[in-house]
């Protein structure tokens, strides 16, 4: 109806309708005329233009509506910046309280294309301003090169790349790139290891770790209490300086997780500049070196007669006479001459009396009870740097004597260590880890001995401080025991007698050891102040001592009284024959 | 009036299309500011990275020992310092001579014993600064004094007020 109203309003203003049926209208009387046949094709021609035409206006119309309000459809955006997380950075490396260890910092590296420096002069002579470490001569020889990319220097500080930008120098541009840094450089060097430059590691945790470290982007939390790690550095340096060793190692392990709190190898390297110091500076003395250790294995010793029932704490030798086998003789380093119960031969660090005892024992006992300990495979630690202990093959019966003061079977200090958290712990062998366990229960172990066992060496160990070898490491309140080692190191054929490897491992506080510490000085020479000696007791107790004394506040444990009762109770030791009591303090022996 | 529709419908397309083009291209504005928000963010997300970087080398635990040898008197806690039962807490004494910055080992009042006097305290070597007060003997540690066991801190702290307010009064006389 609306149409034809329509038709009806252009008919009457004159206008011709568009399309028009044949046989109605004014034209249907005339419908053979070719004028009219002609008029009427071109209208049905301008009829379908007007509809192609229509039809590619509505296909613009609609794709514009389509690009304008529906985005565009299927065409690609610009790449925008979706997400506000750093795009997958390697992990950073903490330590157990989250101080960083390692981490990546996007850097900005100065490169120059000399191509574009107006005046080389004057560019290096501002650069050289500015970055105070790069050479003037070197600086002006690449901006006059005819290369057309030079580096300049990689890894820029964020205030040197804005103080270069703002030099607003033609021709010199930076490169985004990422890098590790090492917040406490050497300090951590051996656990925490180092990159190259394309990120990928090649020592300690960092090569350990790869994998973990690129895919996961959280923090690796490690162990390592890197307060007590700087403490143990520090003190280790002065000895070894003091001393003039070549070298230390220092550990701090709890003994009830296994979790190493600190490890310290000196001399030690910046993981920033790996290839900086000598070759020796690399080596991880804690896991990668193994020592014969000396009297510390009188620990292990003492356990497995007692443990296996081999003998009893009222048990004993005459230790007058030296043993000899073949062409070497075992003496003590200071003679008692008498019979010595087996607390005192603890105590006094009796080579003689420690052999008697793993002959009473025997070969297979003694090779059992080492393996209990773990001190016959390799242990289980998250570094790429850790040795085989060097065991003795064949085993014959001058190995089982030797070891039993702790020659002939080397072992790694991170061994050592975990050997005598199982002795202090109550018995239990935790593997050693430089990864932060969870608090609560603690891990499983295997028992290596019984209780008791674990409870009379401790009660033993805190005698050879109280009144044996180890007196200068009591850290007053600490209820610190231990053990001396001091071992000759092997030369040529023999042992030199000259070249000592001094050591000194303790637990504390003995009454629930919490704490196994370790250091050992590396052919340390003997001072005035020692009167000459370079032993264990006189070397490395000290240090351990004032290792214990300053990290008992940090760890949180209190200094109790060393004379209430209820500790002399618990740290009393029965020693028959007329041994010394307990509290009477003895000059420090060795060995 | 019989093209009204027709002009109404044109100008609510005309309208339509009119805000569509004007939300449109608010859309990509806003856009625009949100990847530069994003980018500010990557920015200042990698700014904390390097500060917390920075954080970490300032703390480094040798660098704090030094500055604090540098510019305070203090040192490691020493066993002797600390306390760890809430009878050994000894009770502040006004009047003995403040040491600034230099703990003190524990000097505790007990009941029946005569306090130390000043003259005596002003001998102790922890007067001068830096120096470390000296170890006390074992015997000397809190368990092994001859305190009353048990003793409550109300018990303590009532007698050392008797003992300020007898001060008082001689002071008075």
């Amino acid at each position: 109806m609306r149409a034809r109203s329509r038709r009806r309003d252009d008919t009457r203003q004159g206008v011709l309708p568009l399309i028009v049926r044949p046989g109605r209208g004014a034209a249907s009387g005339r419908k053979d005329d070719p004028a009219e046949r002609a008029l009427e094709l071109g209208r049905r021609r301008l009829a379908i233009t007007g509809v192609l035409f229509l039809l590619a206006f509505l296909a613009v119309g609609g794709r514009l509506v389509d690009v304008a309000a529906m985005g565009g459809g299927g065409e690609p955006r610009a790449p925008g910046i979706a997400a506000t997380e750093l795009p997958g950075l390697r992990a950073d490396i903490v330590d157990r309280n989250g101080e960083i260890l390692a981490t990546t910092l996007p850097t900005a590296s100065l490169y120059a294309d000399p191509g574009l420096v107006i005046d080389p002069v004057e560019a290096a002579e501002m650069l050289v301003a500015v970055l105070p470490d790069l050479d003037y001569e070197t600086v002006l020889a690449a901006l006059r090169s005819d290369r057309r990319f030079v580096w300049l220097r990689r890894g820029l500080t964020p205030s040197e790349h804005h103080q270069v930008n703002r030099l607003g120098l033609p021709g010199i541009a930076f490169q985004n790139e990422e890098r590790r840094y090492y917040p406490f450089g050497p300090l951590t060097g051996h656990v925490v290891g180092f990159t190259d430059v394309d990120g990928q590691g090649l020592a300690g945790i960092e090569k350990s770790m790869d994998r973990r470290l690129r895919t996961d982007g959280e923090p690796l939390r490690l162990s390592i209490d890197v307060r007590v790690q700087s403490l143990l550095h520090r003190e280790l340096q002065a000895a070894i300086d003091e001393f003039s060793a070549i070298g230390g190692a220092g550990l701090v392990m709890d003994a009830n997780t296994g979790e190493i709190v600190a490890m310290v190898s000196l001399p030690d390297f910046s993981p920033a500049r790996p290839d900086a110091g000598p070759d020796t500076a690399r080596f991880n003395r804690t896991t990668l070196g193994v020592y014969e250790m000396g009297s510390t294995f009188k620990i292990f010793n003492t356990a497995m007669v007692l443990d296996s029932g081999a003998m009893t704490m009222e048990d004993g030798f005459d230790t007058t006479d030296p043993i000899r086998i073949g062409r070497y003789i075992i003496n003590d380093y200071h003679p008692e001459q008498r019979w010595l119960s087996v607390p005192e031969i603890f105590m006094h660090s009796s080579n003689i009396g420690s052999v008697h005892m793993a002959l009473a024992a025997g070969t297979r006992t003694q090779q059992d009870y080492l393996d209990r300990f773990g001190l016959m495979r390799m242990p289980a630690l998250e570094l790429p740097e850790v040795a085989m202990p060097m065991v003795p093959h064949p085993w014959r019966e001058i190995n089982t004597m030797t070891i039993a003061f702790g020659h002939g079977l080397a072992v790694s200090p991170v061994q050592l260590a975990g050997a005598v958290s199982t002795a202090v712990n109550g018995g239990v062998l935790r593997s050693p880890t430089l990864l932060a366990r969870d608090a609560g229960a603690p891990p499983a172990g295997i028992r290596a001995i019984s209780e008791q066992t674990s409870d009379t060496l401790r009660r033993l160990m805190r005698l050879a401080v109280l009144s044996g070898t180890g007196a200068h490491a009591d850290a007053e309140g600490y209820l610190v025991g231990g053990k001396t080692g001091t071992a000759e190191k092997a030369q040529g054929n023999g042992y030199s007698r000259r070249a000592l490897l001094s050591s000194f491992v303790a637990a504390f506080p003995m009454t629930s050891p919490e704490y196994v510490v370790f250091a050992m000085l590396d052919e340390p020479q003997g001072t005035e102040r020692t009167f000459g000696y370079a032993t264990g007791g006189w070397v490395a107790a000290p240090l351990v001592g004032r290792v214990i004394e300053q990290m008992g506040p940090m760890v949180g444990i209190a200094p109790v009284d060393p004379n209430a009762p209820e500790i002399q109770e618990a740290m009393h030791v029965d020693l028959p024959g007329d041994g010394n009591a307990p509290g009477t303090a003895l000059a420090a022996y060795a060995n | 009036m019989i093209r009204s529709p027709i002009f109404v419908w044109g100008l609510l397309v005309a309208a339509a299309v009119g805000v569509l083009f004007y939300t449109s291209h608010q859309t990509e504005e806003l856009e625009a500011e949100l990847e530069a928000r994003h980018r500010a963010v990557i920015a200042e997300r990698e700014a904390i990275r390097v500060l917390r970087a920075e954080w970490a080398y300032l703390n480094e635990p040798g660098r704090l020992r030094d500055l604090a040898r540098q510019h305070t008197p203090l040192g490691p806690a020493m066993p002797i310092q600390i306390i760890n039962r809430p009878g050994d807490v000894p009770i502040a004494l006004p009047g003995l001579g403040a040491l600034p910055g230099v703990p003190v080992p524990a000097r505790k009042p007990l009941p029946g014993v005569e306090l130390s006097t000043e003259s005596e305290l002003a001998s102790t070597p922890a007067d001068r600064p830096g120096v470390v007060p000296p170890h006390r003997p074992a015997a000397a540690m809190p368990h092994s004094a001859p305190a009353e066991p048990g003793t409550p801190l109300q018990a303590l702290l009532a007698n050392f007020r008797a003992q300020q307010s007898a001060e008082q009064t001689g002071a008075g006389q």
